[in-house]
């Protein structure tokens, strides 16, 4: 009986790890990032880049900041100290897949898989929409602008981002202006064949999931170029 | 067993005061110890026994690096062996009592037969002294109200009460004073032998006409900071004291002539005449004899008139010497080495007012070679070179006679580099197109090219005349049969090793410029060159054109000079070209050796240290007597020892945990603008500093790898450049024996925005991070594609699916049976 029992118990513990195991690997969700020193903004002194005038006249509409997710708060203010708190990316709209989302600076860290393997792996931007902190910062086109989001389990919110079309507009807004974007290109290949990020050069933006959302064996890959200011 | 350890704990608390008797009282000063300290340590901050304290800590003794403790009388010897016990403590002795050395006699006018004896008449045909030479009286004060020194007389201190007014009280110092200064040709009592120097009165003996080690090593080098090119010692001590040897080099290597008493007890020259770079004087009468006191021994250097010397007396009665005075007022006779010993500073001084004689070697040797010689002949114990004969000495052509050895300890080398010190270590590139090209033997490849240097050049507290220019980069004050020159055991140096090499075999006083498989067979040359005139004279011995030698010649250029200093010894490597595989030092030696290899500086060994247009500059300095001159440099130096402790040149720092040094040190730290590339998987954010321990007197063997934590302070930008989290910083360490970085495991302090390290060797460190990761960012949660995990769930799922059957069909452990 007892020994029943536990074969029993054991069984489905074992089913448990293999599952966690399948679970915990690139695709599943990562921890967040542990909590960055506080900041202290006094010790780089910080000189804004000159960029050009907004392109749009609209006001935008302002992300209240209070409303910062607390576990992406401690890289907003590593990168506002950085880049200045004007210049970062805060929130993207996409007009023809009725998405609106705060974007999240993200990083990379270095984990370690079930198997000890160490690997540098990409942070996760949760529901939200992650700006890779060293990629370019809105309103250039010298080198790319890379955003990222999940598409299924851990946040859907680029589920629908196989229905962009070359054309499209995507707006990304700062403190005090909107860049918009046009679409140029949407690819979907295979996890095997995905480029680097060092091959998006000659973009302005890349935004990137994958595809499709119950299988995830390919990537979505969308190019876009900037909109010059009319 | 236990009985063996209980005998040896009842011996142990015998008190070792009663192993040996203590000296006799008088001798000492009960109650004190003199305690002389390591750089960086102060009395205050030592952990000294409940009844010990701290007496006296004046900036004076503070040169020395030492102080007086105050233990319980009658136990000072139970408390010497405790003090010496303590980390920072360099020495510790009683303070002795020093004595004038006078013989007392009745008061007998019999003339001033002294000048007379010793040439000073035809000597004042030359010169009766500048005003510009100081002679410092260090003695029992002075009559400044003397007529005999009218005009002449500088504030002087006096260190037995401490303060600005060293009256005498004994009437020694006033005496002394007259012998070597009282004034010529004034219509005015008695003729010294300097009439116009400038007389420096330092008081370190009190009205019983006695002082302590403290009092004479404090009065030493006040007179040095006050300018004293000349210091009469007319005292002594027949017992040695590490405080005064100190104290009297520090004068001699600061350009000082010592001239001190050989003592009055018809036995071995007493303290501090014993020692080589202090002149010592015996007594003669005015017969030109020995005096059955003075003293004798290999010590003994010169004569001078002793016997009932007619000086100057205070003109006050208020002195322990005023029962002595005859009729004459302010004037009478005394005996003794301490009357011979100022004849001598006199004439010292006298030297010192003509320009040939700008060193106390010079001096010296002057002095003694045109002595006339007495009773046996040539240079005896008992009357040293023999008689003073001022005349034929201010006619002297110096040379340079060996510079005594010095205490082993006291010298030791900094290197200043032109990139952290700018200010003190210049590159200027010397014109040696009038210079001679060297020929080596046996060959340009490996072989030697001896020089015989124009003058003296002083190295590692000895001198020398001839370097022997090594074809590998190495030039070497040891002549190359003293090292085992045989080519088959590598003897022509084409192996370098690390400083100090502490190895019979090789050379144990050199310069390593660039010591390396070098040749001069490749269209090289060496070439040397003397620029400038005595006594700043420079030599210059340049390598044109060299190449590494690896296998074969490897093509590039290797051209530098070495500058040796006249007078100050000190050496200039400058590098002009640095070409080719290996001409950053990577396979070289640079530094100094000296001290028999028991001590040298290592620049760098095996490391890309140079660069082309660096100059380097080693300067001599005395570890006890402060912080070394690169101290003032960019580099960041601290000196470091056995309690450890936090030093940071932002943005690295080191942390020495207490107890992890065995040695005293200093802490380096130099940022740098390059390195050696890291391997490319890492991320290199261009941060470098050269991080390491000099220490003081090198330990042989060299001491392990103390525990030591490197730090880095990182910045927002850095930990942007790592990815967002500074987890990804990683410290690296260059291993410069296997060229190569190393990431060394590196913790976070988060709160104080720290990288941590502990260091496996010091080194070159920098910082790394990774790059960004190469494979796009996942943004699926699905199960399991990825090539780790893509198959190995389904053989576990195979695996366990089996064993459930398995289970059910063998049904012994299902419930229903």
């Amino acid at each position: 009986m007892v020994g029943a029992a536990s074969f029993r118990a054991f069984f489905a513990s074992c089913l448990t790890l293999s599952l966690i195991a399948a679970w915990t690997h690139a695709c599943a969700p990562q921890p967040l990032p542990a909590p960055l020193p506080s900041p202290q903004v006094a010790r780089t002194p910080w000189v804004p880049p000159l960029l050009p005038p907004s392109p749009s006249s609209t006001p935008p509409p302002t992300p209240p900041l209070e409303a910062y997710p607390p576990d992406y708060a401690d890289l907003y203010y590593l990168a506002r100290q950085v880049y200045g708190e004007e210049n970062l990316p805060r929130w993207i709209s996409i007009p023809a897949l009725n998405i609106e989302s705060l974007i999240v600076p993200v990083g990379w860290q270095i984990r370690r898989n079930l198997f000890g393997k160490e690997r540098l792996e990409w942070d996760s931007p949760g529901p939200f929409v992650g700006w890779a902190i060293q990629s370019a910062l809105p309103g250039t086109s010298a080198r790319p602008m890379l955003l990222y989001g999940h598409n299924n389990l851990y946040g859907s919110i680029f589920r629908d981002l196989y229905r962009l079309k070359a054309g499209d507009l995507v707006l990304v807004q700062t403190l005090n202006a909107i860049w918009s974007y046009r679409v140029e290109q949407v690819q979907i290949i295979p996890v095997a064949e995905e480029p680097s990020p060092a091959a998006f050069n000659g973009s302005a933006l890349v935004i990137i999931s994958c595809y499709p959302p119950n299988d995830n064996s390919q990537r979505i890959i969308v190019k876009a170029s900037l909109q010059t200011p009319r | 067993m236990h009985l063996l350890l209980l005998l040896f704990f009842l011996f142990s608390l015998i008190p070792p005061a009663q192993s040996t008797p203590p000296p006799s009282a008088g001798e000492f000063i009960p109650g004190e110890l003199i305690i002389g300290l390591e750089t960086g340590h102060s009395v205050s901050a030592l952990a000294l026994p409940s009844e010990a304290h701290p007496l006296k800590e004046t900036p004076t003794l503070r040169k020395l690096n030492a102080a007086i403790v105050q233990v319980p009388p009658g136990r000072e010897e139970a408390y010497l062996r405790q003090l010496r016990s303590l980390p920072g403590v360099r020495f510790v002795e009683r303070n002795g009592i020093v004595r004038a050395d006078l013989i007392p006699n009745d008061p007998l006018w019999s003339g001033q037969y002294g000048p007379s004896h010793v040439q000073a008449p035809a000597a004042w045909d030359t010169t009766t002294g500048s005003p510009s030479v100081i002679l410092a009286i260090v003695d029992s004060g002075l009559d400044p109200n003397h007529p005999e020194f009218a005009g002449r007389i500088l504030p002087g201190y006096d260190f037995v009460e401490n303060d600005p007014i060293p009256q005498d009280e004994c009437g020694h110092g006033t005496h002394v004073a007259g012998i070597a200064a009282a004034g010529g040709n004034n219509s005015e009592g008695i003729a010294g032998i300097a009439w116009n120097v400038k007389i420096l009165p330092i008081r370190v003996l009190g009205a019983d006409c006695s002082g302590t080690f403290v009092s004479v090593a404090e009065g030493i080098i006040g007179a040095v900071e006050r300018g004293a090119k000349v210091i009469n010692l007319s005292i002594g001590s027949a017992l040695n004291s590490r405080l005064l040897q100190e104290a009297t080099f520090y004068a001699y290597t600061r350009g000082t002539a010592l001239i001190a008493a050989a003592g009055n007890t018809n036995s071995s020259v007493v303290y501090p005449a014993k020692y080589d770079w202090v002149l010592a004087i015996g007594a003669t009468d005015n017969t030109d004899t020995r005096t059955s006191f003075s003293n004798y021994g290999p010590e003994l250097d010169l004569m001078a008139p002793g016997k009932d010397i007619l000086s100057t007396f205070p003109t006050y009665n208020d002195f322990l010497y005023h029962d002595l005075l005859g009729k004459n007022p302010n004037y009478d006779t005394l005996s003794g080495t301490s009357m011979a010993a100022p004849h001598v500073a006199g004439a010292a001084a006298l030297l010192a007012s003509l320009p040939a004689f700008d060193s106390p070697d010079k001096i010296y040797q002057a002095l003694t070679q045109t002595a006339l010689d007495l009773d046996t002949p040539g240079r005896d114990d008992y009357t040293g070179y023999g008689l003073l004969q001022i005349d034929a000495a201010l006619h002297y052509s110096p040379s340079i006679i060996p510079t005594p050895t010095p205490i082993a300890p006291s010298i030791a080398y900094d290197v200043l580099d032109s990139p952290a010190c700018p200010g003190l270590a210049s590159y200027a590139w010397r014109d040696t197109s009038t210079g001679t090209q060297l020929i080596f033997f046996p060959g340009s490849n490996n072989g030697f090219a001896p020089v015989t240097l124009p003058f003296a050049f002083p190295f590692g507290g000895l001198s020398y005349t001839t370097i022997y220019v090594g074809s590998n980069g190495i030039f070497t004050f040891d002549p190359p049969s003293s090292f085992d020159p045989s080519p088959s055991s590598d003897g022509y140096l084409s192996l370098n090793f690390i400083i100090p090499t502490n190895n019979p075999k090789l050379p144990q006083h050199f310069i390593a410029p660039f010591w390396d498989d070098l040749t001069l067979s490749a269209g090289g040359s060496a070439w040397y060159a003397v620029l400038g005139s005595a006594p700043h004279r420079e030599v210059v011995i340049e390598y044109r054109n060299a190449q590494r030698f690896d296998g074969g010649v490897v093509p590039g250029e290797i051209t530098f000079q070495v500058v040796l200093f006249e007078t100050s010894g000190d050496i200039l490597i400058q590098y002009k070209r640095l070409r080719g595989v290996g001409g950053r030092g990577e396979s070289a030696t640079v530094g100094v050796e000296f001290d028999s290899g028991r001590s040298g500086l290592l620049f760098s060994y095996n490391t890309p240290a140079l660069q082309e247009g660096m100059a380097l500059r080693f300067v001599t300095y005395f570890p006890h007597l402060g912080l070394p001159p690169s101290a003032l440099c960019s580099v960041y130096t601290r000196p470091a020892d056995s309690s450890g402790g936090f030093y940071e040149k932002a943005p690295f720092c080191l942390s020495l945990p207490s107890g992890s040094l065995a040695h005293p040190a200093y802490v380096r730290i130099q940022p740098l603008s390059s390195a050696p590339p890291m391997p490319p998987q890492y991320l290199d954010l261009e941060h470098y500093a050269d991080i390491r321990l000099l220490y003081l007197s090198p330990p042989i063997p060299i001491s392990p790898m103390p525990e030591a934590y490197v730090c880095y302070r990182y910045t927002p930008t850095d930990i942007l450049r790592a990815g967002g989290h500074p987890e990804n910083l990683r410290i690296m360490a260059y291993d410069s024996r296997l060229k190569r970085w190393q990431a060394l495991t590196t913790s976070v302090d988060s709160v104080n925005s720290l990288l941590i390290a502990q260091a496996p060797h010091f080194s070159i460190f920098g910082i790394a991070t990774f790059g960004e990761p190469q494979r796009l960012p996942v943004t699926g949660g699905s199960i399991g594609w990825n090539e780790t995990t893509r198959w190995a769930w389904v053989p576990l799922l195979g695996l366990m699916l089996l064993l459930w059957l398995v289970l059910r069909r063998f049904g012994r452990f299902s419930p229903r049976a």
